[in-house]
């Protein structure tokens, strides 16, 4: 894949990518995008030798990113104040937008990891070998962990954000 | 809530997430820079690599040529004042040796050796004998593993006495891929983790035990901690946090308001690193229940409604951004109770948690002016009633929330008075609340 190639599917896939780097950073929009360039950045240089579709592989490397941020040099205050990026674009529903906070705000309360199965699991979709796969675990692992992340994200939530039924 | 419901809900949530317009644009040029970093570095590496065969100080095992970059401590003669006790460092390298497939770097990247474990320093800690151990490896890229995750760094492990069988093991290891980015490689072990010990070739470090308040401002106190022979120690009093601990590499002493982070070097706990059982149970075992308040999402205005971002932002910069993180995780932020009082001045409270600590209450008053002051409002009792208590300075009442129930106050010579429910601003000469039907004492 060339250079054309890179520069196409950053333009294209950016997008998705962020919005699954801001989840992994419980709604961190500004440690997403630093998380985001710097795992397309470093990729640029191996860009040709990645084997297969490189979304996959960009999601996987997202995800073990953000679930060792623990590593980092300096790490970030845990608990940051929510900032969306623009306003809310649907009027009218103001209720949801608080409800979608407090959702962010959960997702923050759980460990990296924990939080990084949910994601690629119920937000990216992949299937539980694939999730195990990009984390390095077993399939039985991400089951497990995906019952407890469940779990402790109720507790977490307020009675009528838990309780609020799916459109 | 389930997997469905929560699907539908986080794709809401990250609706509309937008990357800036130069985004792409910006990850071009940082990718293209950082090719002509790694081929520099590549072609520094051949230099080094020649020199070192020359030399006859180092040993060619590999075809991969990244992975033949040295480190230069590990030719070097063991430091500390240990460094003399063949049977102690024979006696490292074994737990080392014995721990090289477990330890929590092994779990979490695959490489291969290359040559030796080596003891960089080996001496006496009010832990019991120490050492650190370095092993370089040639970190193998994965299929899904981080991009840059390849290539030659050394994994640096901490050998000390495991308080909790006595014996001899790794109690800390680290590594990075960008080794010429790290300011050291730290550690908290021994009883209680109150020993610190931190391996660096930065010469100027600082330290500070934890958070005070001090004036109404959350600060630190920094001392200088000297580095000898390439290692710094700090011991911790009996009855310190060490979770609070900051160590920083800066050229000149920070302030007391100085709280952050920045230039921090990372001190892995051992009792954190301890319960890494497995890649993705890491501190499973360790992450603590949260002990405040369970009040997710619960905004409580007393009176005239506050901006609830600008609280946000201002209890975050001046009590969440200053107090520790934590070494796994922190709790704090999912609620508070605010007042505007009639000066204008905004009295918000609300509660934060860092690992297993006890959750504790903190006031913050956002004066008119925009300064601000910030109270110690005890530790949380989430069982009892009316948990949440703030005697505001000056007179000015108290602050107090029992989220879902009702609030009525009476003074030394009044009745009962009706205050709401859920949060109420009563007035200062209140001697007891009642909360539902339970009568709580004030003062």
């Amino acid at each position: 894949m060339s250079e054309a190639d890179f520069t196409d599917f950053v333009t294209y896939r950016a997008p998705a990518l962020l919005r699954t780097a801001f989840l992994l950073c419980g709604g961190d929009r500004g440690a997403a995008e630093d998380l985001l360039q710097e795992v397309l950045e470093r990729a640029y240089p191996r860009w040709r030798r990645i084997r297969g579709k490189p979304e996959p592989y960009l999601r996987a490397a997202l995800a073990n990113a953000a679930a060792n941020r623990w590593r980092s040099r300096s790490r970030r205050v845990s608990e940051v104040p929510l900032e969306r990026a623009s306003p809310p674009t649907r009027p009218g529903h103001e209720q949801q937008i608080v409800d979608e906070d407090e959702l962010l705000r959960a997702l923050r309360g759980l460990p990296p990891r924990m939080r990084a199965v949910l994601v690629l699991r119920f937000f990216d979709d992949m299937s539980e070998a694939d999730v195990a796969k990009a984390l390095g675990c077993s399939a039985g692992t991400v089951k497990s962990q995906s019952s407890r992340g469940l779990a402790r994200l109720r507790e977490l939530l307020p009675d009528h954000v838990r309780e609020r039924s799916t459109p | 809530m389930n997997p469905a419901e929560l699907s539908t809900r986080l794709h809401d949530a990250a609706a509309g997430v937008e990357p800036a317009p130069d985004f792409a644009a910006a990850v071009l040029r940082g990718g293209q820079a950082r090719r002509q970093r790694r081929r520099l570095a590549v072609a520094a590496s051949a230099v080094a690599v020649v020199a070192l065969v020359a030399s006859g100080a180092f040993a060619l095992t590999r075809d991969h040529q990244e992975a033949q970059v040295g480190d230069p401590r590990v030719t070097q003669p063991t430091r500390g004042d240990l460094a003399g006790d063949d049977t102690f460092r024979q006696a490292a390298i074994a737990a080392w040796q014995r721990s090289r497939t477990t330890s929590a770097s092994a779990l979490n990247a695959k490489y291969e050796t290359i040559g030796g474990p080596h003891v960089y320093w080996a001496g006496s800690t009010p832990a019991g004998p120490a050492a650190i151990v370095l092993q370089q490896v040639d970190l193998r890229p994965e299929p899904d593993s981080a991009p840059d995750w390849e290539g030659a760094t050394t994994v640096e492990a901490l050998v000390a006495t495991d308080p909790a069988d006595g014996q001899l093991k790794v109690v800390a290891d680290d590594w990075s891929p960008h080794p010429e980015q790290q300011l050291g490689f730290g550690a908290k072990f021994g009883p209680g983790d109150r020993t610190v010990l931190i391996e660096t070739s930065e010469q100027t470090l600082f330290f500070s035990e934890g958070v005070e308040l001090r004036n109404h401002r959350l600060v630190r106190d920094w001392q200088q901690v000297p580095v000898l022979d390439g290692v710094a120690q700090v011991q911790l009093p009996a009855d310190a946090d060490p979770a609070g601990v900051l160590v920083v590499a800066r050229e000149t002493k920070p302030g007391p308001e100085d709280t952050k982070s920045s230039n921090a070097l990372l001190l892995t706990r051992a009792a954190v690193y301890r319960s890494m059982g497995s890649s993705l149970t890491i501190g499973e075992d360790f992450y603590p229940p949260p002990t405040g308040l369970r009040w997710p999402g619960r905004y409580l205005s007393v009176g005239d409604p506050v901006d609830q971002r600008e609280v946000d932002r201002t209890y975050t910069e001046n009590v969440f951004g200053k107090l520790p993180t934590g070494d796994w995780c922190s709790f704090g932020g999912s609620w508070w109770v605010a007042a505007t009082l009639p000066d204008g001045t905004i009295a918000v409270l609300s509660d934060v948690q860092a690992d297993a600590n006890p959750a504790r209450l903190y006031g913050l008053l956002i004066r008119p002016d925009g300064s601000t002051e910030v109270y110690d409002a005890g530790e949380v009792d989430a069982g009892a009633p009316l948990p949440a208590r703030f005697r505001l300075p000056g007179g000015e009442g108290w602050l107090v929330a029992d989220d879902g129930k009702t609030i009525s106050y009476r003074t030394e010579t009044g009745g009962w008075q009706d205050a709401g429910s859920n949060a109420a601003l009563l007035p200062d000469d209140a001697v007891e609340a009642k909360v539902g039907d339970t009568t709580v004492p004030l003062g």
